[in-house]
Order: structure tokens, then sequence, then C-alpha cells
């Protein structure tokens, strides 16, 4: 069994070292080796702290698998000069920038990217881009350093200051005025009751929520595989879900604040009101895209 | 008698557009050199905000040598080694304006941290006085209540807030332009290289 193994290993260590590229490909992978430890912890701490980490991971390592079902095919592409080229020059870099990865995420993951495009590039030609989009956008997806921080941060860059906690703040007080509670805005972002105020500040506008809702719908559909139009449609149900759903969360949390006292807050606003109101959100989803489905296909054997 | 000065043209014209080609594509990759260096002196490579800029007009003033590099690739077909030269030049530009962008966007975000540090401190500094003016209010003057004290330190971080905001706002779009033009060029450059060398294997 022993001597089998090293045997297998002195195979790969040949077939590895036999040609010009299987050399770069090989040097590409010992970037990719050199950042797993640290994607693992990352991914193993992110999950425990329950952030959308899983969902970055699992876009990965679906991606990867769709690449891998498709070996054959990809087997057969050509490749030309100068893309041969310029995949070694990618690996090259890489390996290049490889230890500025290890003290900056984005670095990393920038670093890590690149060192997959050269070994694509190099292997199969600038063609397997166009011909498989899914898995490229996938593969992206995942290994994307901080999506919600780069989105929040992209969205405060391009829209005007506050935009969504006043709308919040805005569709709250009609809301709470709907259901008969004598409710007034008395600055753009805050809601006052008779018994007290809330202001809404950006983690109470459903931003978080709306990113993870995007990026798990798209996750889901692509795995499913369904037909990118169905995709869409699921992320832009998801996006506008948590948004909407976000304003009962904000009457809901003016009430604790203005008639229950300040433990009733603390419960709706800390930990458990958000899982509770996650997985609420996550029900209701659940459904309006079972129904989609059904509506869909039951129209389609029509 | 009459097709001889019909084909005469004819014959010679695809040799004039080459030449035209090469001339303009020169005068596109001669003039952006210059003018790069011209911007490139004194380099002061270790401050980011002179890197910063720089590469803002170095992606603003790419199209040009984009242009260039496609006219006198156009312009060369026939040379086999000089076509092919020119090709696998515009590939490994076209990897190092991609790789550029990296650049851009650690300084953009180092700018950004010192932007909003600076903005920071300041507003720190001004608050201290305004503790230090309350801990005291015999030294107030006569007309100066605590309640002014007060308002004035929440008019300062609204004021600091907005001022946070400005800048990220600035500094950010410059960075994510440049990067729009230098992934844009690179591409292209990458892309002019790729079909160089096609066109020269056919």
């Amino acid at each position: 069994m022993k001597g089998k193994t090293i045997n297998t290993a002195e195979f790969w260590l040949h077939k590895s070292l036999e040609s010009l590229h299987s050399r770069m490909v090989t040097l590409g992978l010992f970037v990719v080796a050199c950042y797993l430890p640290l994607w693992l912890t990352k991914l193993v701490v992110g999950t425990l702290h329950g952030g959308g980490a899983i969902f970055t991971a699992a876009a990965l390592i679906l991606g990867l698998h769709r690449l891998w079902q498709q070996r054959q095919e990809l087997a057969g592409l050509e490749v030309n000069e100068g893309d041969r080229t310029l995949g070694y020059f990618l690996i090259g870099i890489s390996l290049l920038l490889l230890p500025l990865g290890f003290s900056t995420l984005w670095i990393q993951r920038v670093v890590w990217l690149q060192a997959f495009a050269g070994i694509a590039l190099s292997s199969w030609g600038a063609t397997v881009f166009g011909r498989y989009p899914i898995p490229t956008f996938l593969i992206v997806l995942g290994l994307f350093p901080e999506p919600t921080a780069v989105g929040v941060t992209l969205w405060q860059t391009f829209t005007p200051p506050q935009m969504l906690e006043r709308l919040m703040a805005w569709s709250g007080t009609v809301g709470l005025k709907a259901i008969g509670q004598p409710a007034m805005q008395i600055n753009p972002v805050s809601i006052a009751l008779p018994g007290g105020a809330v202001e809404v500040n950006w983690g109470c506008s459903g931003f978080d929520m709306a990113t993870v809702m995007a990026i798990a719908s798209l996750v889901v559909g692509l795995a499913i595989r369904e037909a990118i139009v169905k995709v869409t449609l699921m992320v832009v149900i998801g996006i506008a879900l948590a948004l909407i759903a976000n304003i009962p969360r904000i009457m809901l949390l003016a009430l604790s604040e203005a008639y229950w006292g300040k433990g009733a807050f603390d419960f709706w606003h800390g930990p458990w009101g958000g899982q509770i109101f996650a997985g609420t959100i996550f029900t209701i989803y659940y459904y309006v895209i079972m129904a989609i489905r059904k509506k869909h296909t039951s129209s389609r054997s029509h | 008698m009459t097709s001889i000065p019909a084909s005469m043209p004819g014959a010679a014209r695809p040799e004039r557009t080459k030449g035209i080609c090469q001339i303009v594509g020169l005068v596109c990759l001669f003039g952006f050199a210059l003018n790069m260096l011209v911007l490139f002196l004194p380099p002061q490579i270790g401050d980011a905000a002179w890197r910063v800029g720089f590469l803002q007009q170095f992606g603003d003033r790419s199209l040009v040598l984009l242009l260039g590099a496609a006219l006198t690739i156009a312009g060369s077909q026939d040379s086999r080694r000089w076509s092919r030269q020119l090709s696998l030049f515009c590939l490994f530009l076209g990897g190092i304006y991609l790789i550029t962008c990296l650049l851009v966007v650690k300084d953009t975000l180092s700018l950004r941290q010192l932007a909003l540090s600076n903005i920071n401190a300041q507003e720190t500094q001004v608050q201290n006085e305004i503790r230090n003016a309350q801990s005291d209010p015999s030294a107030l003057g006569e007309n100066i209540t605590l309640e002014d004290l007060q308002r004035a330190s929440q008019t300062l971080s609204g004021q600091a807030t907005v001022a946070k905001q400005a800048a990220q706002t600035t500094v950010l779009k410059t960075g994510i332009t440049s990067v729009i033009n230098l992934v844009a060029i690179g591409l292209g450059l990458i892309g002019l290289g790729r079909y160089g060398m096609s066109t020269r294997q056919r």
C-alpha cells in the first residue's frame, strides 16, 4: 500500500515536470496550494460567526465541479501561442505577488484568481471563458473578497447619502400610520411615537440581508440549473423581499422601543431577533420560489 | 489599354493604406511615449497620491497607445517578424495593464484610509476642545451656554460625517474610473495581440 502511494506520487511528480506546460501548471497550482490553508481557516471561522462565507465557498466548489464535469470536452480545446504565453506570464506574476497575499485578503484572492486564469489560459485558451461563462462567473464570485463590504462601499459611493435609511424610515412611518399609530418622522432617518423614537442606522436598512439573499439565490438558482432569466428573477425577488420585509421589522422595533421598554427593543434588535427575522424571510422566500417553479412547469406542460 | 489605368490604382491601394496606417500608428506610439515621459518625470514612486494621479493620466491617455498599436500591427502585417514581435509586445503590455490595476486598488484604499483618519483626527481635536470648555464652565463667555456647546458638538459630528462621505466618494470614483480604463485598455491590447498572432499563423 505504501509502495503504491510512493509510486503514484513519483508518477505525478514525473508527469508534473515532464514538459514546460506541465511545469508552469504545477507552478500555478503551487500558488493555489499556498493560499488554501488560509482560505479554509477563514471559511471555518466565518461560518462559525454566521457570515455568508458558506455561500461563496459553495459557489467556488460548484464552479469547479461544473468544469470538472466538462473535462473531456476541455481536453479537446486547442490553445494558440498567444494565449499560452499570456497564461505563463500571469502565472509568473502571481508567483511574484505570492508573498503580498499573506497579509492582505483582497490581494490574496486576486492572485488566486490570476493563477487560475493563467492555468486556464495556458491549458485551454481564452475560448474557455466564453464557452463556460457560468463556471467562470461562479469561481470569480466564490473567490470575490468581502462581497458585502465591497457592495456597501460601492452603494455609498454611488447613491445619495442615507438614501436607504431615509426610504426605510419613511416607509416605516407610513406603515405605522396605516395600522393606526400616531407615528411621526422627526427627521429624515428617525421615527417618533409618543413613547419614544428610533433612528434607522445603516445596519437596519436591510442592505446586508438583501446582499445575502442575492448571492444565495444566485448560487441556488445556478445549482438547480434554472434558466438565466429565472435565476435573475429569483435574485430580484430575493432583494425585494429582503427590503420589503425590513419595513415590518422597523415598525416592530419602533413599537417595542415606544411601548414595551428597552428589553423588548434589545431582544428584537439583537441576535435572536435577527435570526427570527432571517428565518421568516427564508421561509417566505422558499414558498414564493416554489410557487414560481410550480407555475412555470405546469404552464410549460399545458 | 483601358484595363491598365483601372488596375494600377487598385493594386497600389493596399500598399498605400498600409503606409498610412504605419505613419499614423507610429505617430501615436511616439507621442504617447513622450507624453508619458513628461508626466512621469520627476518620479515620486514612494508617494501614493502621485502614483494614483499618474496612473489616472496614464489610463486616460492609453487609448492613443491602443490605436497606435492597432494601426502599426495593421500596417506591418506583411513583415512576419515585425508583426509577431509587435503582437507579443501588445500581449505583455496588456498583461501589465491588468496587473497595474492591483496597484491602483491598493493605493485608492490607502488614500481613502488616510483621508478618513485625517478628518477623524481633526474632529477629535475640536471635540476635545469643546469638552475642555464644558468641564470648565467658569471660563466661558457671558453669552455662551453649555447647551450651545452641546449643539456645536452635534453639528460638528454631523459635518464630519458628511466630509468623510464626500472624501470617500471622490477617492473611490477616481480609483474606479482608473481601474475601468486600465482594464479596458489591457483587454484591448491582449485582444490585439491574440488577433495579431492568430493572423500570423493563418
